[in-house]
């Protein structure tokens, strides 16, 4: 069996289906400063399944609301448009996926580990005041490459697993070897196909290897958020391995231990409401 | 098992201590960790839309507790097992078994 070489890889994204218009748009509009969120709004609660999806994750325990939000317009007005757009674009992008289910690939386990990445990457921004709403986008997607190859050569993905199991590597160590290739890359490809602004595609494709221009920021908080998640154990995989953590980047975070304790904590307490609303 | 429950204000009987710090959205601190609830002060929680508190748990045993602090420290001794000769992974996992034991202690 020939394994696939990158021109595949952008063919299959290309044929991936896209996430609803409306979130194609938001996805687009985290780089435009005069977007209406009026017409956002709009546009989100006409399409019924994904404004309720939306409701529920905001109606969770995660954003603590003494009252409960009903429509679109009013989640904007409480919890602010930058945190409904993540909220949105979030459940837009589990959605398109979710119409691809195959066998070999355990995609809940996936977006466990996602979501996961997401709340430990949103309450260490919170900790380093850094943008709360890029962490939680940037660790919800950081492994979306891994989910297209799955996705598109699962065949070949399956041996991408075999040969980790067998080597008990890491699993980029194992797509190198089989594919030549790692999701990382295939990961910027998507993010690029679908527009999300750089900073996002660079957490996407660089968090095992954070760029220097990305120490102390979203990468590098994705890149200890990953290493984090694992270590929490919040997949409960048997043969779950830590990924390597840089020290550069590990510094450049300068995370004091007493506030660690508080994300892990609230990560493991967060972690089940949060995969629940999401569907995962 | 855990040193701590996660219960909604209404479950929680009054003389119950706070495991750890109750805070609201914005993040500020309403009650500190080792508070002691009353009614008024469940009330007043309440008032302010808090959802889940951070209780100790007192039912789990001496024994129990050893056994539990154990465990994590060999599963986290797995799962970091290819980080044997990365400065920050250790000083992670350093990290997250005091998190453990100090959750179990």
């Amino acid at each position: 069996m020939k394994p696939p070489v990158l021109s595949d890889v952008v063919k299959g994204i290309r044929d991936l289906p896209s996430p609803a218009p409306v979130v194609m748009e938001l996805i687009r509009s985290f780089e435009q400063e005069d977007i209406s969120t009026h017409a956002v709004a709009d546009k989100v609660s006409r399409d019924q399944a994904l404004a309720a999806k939306t409701l529920r994750i905001a109606n969770s325990s995660f954003y603590g609301l003494q009252r409960k939000v009903t429509t679109i317009p009013q989640a904007i007005t409480v919890l602010g448009f930058d945190s409904v757009r993540t909220l949105i674009v979030s459940a837009g992008v589990l959605d398109a996926f979710a119409k691809n289910r195959n066998d070999a690939f355990d995609i809940s386990a996936f977006w466990r580990h996602s979501i996961g990445t997401a709340l430990c990457s949103k309450f260490l921004a919170r900790a380093l005041n850094l943008n709360q709403d890029q962490a939680f986008i940037s660790g919800l997607l950081h492994d979306i490459g891994r989910l297209v190859l799955a996705t598109c050569f699962a065949e070949h993905y399956a041996q991408v697993i075999a040969y980790r199991n067998t080597h008990d590597c890491f699993t980029q160590d194992a797509e190198r070897a089989v594919l030549g290739f790692e999701h990382g890359m295939v990961g910027k490809t998507l993010s690029e196909h679908w527009k999300f602004p750089p900073l996002v595609q660079r957490a996407i494709s660089d968090h095992h290897q954070p760029l220097t221009q990305d120490l102390g920021g979203i990468t590098s908080v994705v890149h200890v958020a990953d290493a984090i998640v694992h270590g929490l154990d919040l997949g409960g995989d048997e043969h779950d391995l830590v990924p390597p953590l840089s020290d550069a980047v590990w510094k450049s975070l300068q995370v004091a231990p007493g506030m660690l304790a508080v994300v892990f904590r609230e990560t493991e307490n967060e972690f089940e409401g949060a995969c629940r609303v999401l569907g995962a | 098992m855990k040193r701590y429950k996660l219960l909604e204000p209404d479950e929680v009987e009054p003389g119950a201590v706070l495991f750890e710090e109750v805070r609201d959205a914005q993040g500020t601190v309403l009650l500190p960790a080792g508070t002691t609830l009353t009614e008024a002060l469940l009330k007043s929680l309440r008032r302010r839309g808090v959802e889940a508190l951070c209780i100790v748990n007192d039912e789990i045993s001496e024994a129990e507790l050893a056994a539990e602090r154990e465990r994590w420290k060999n599963r986290l001794a797995v799962l970091f097992r290819r980080c044997e000769s990365d400065t920050a992974g250790k000083t992670l996992m350093q990290y997250l078994i005091d998190y453990r034991v100090g959750e179990l202690r």
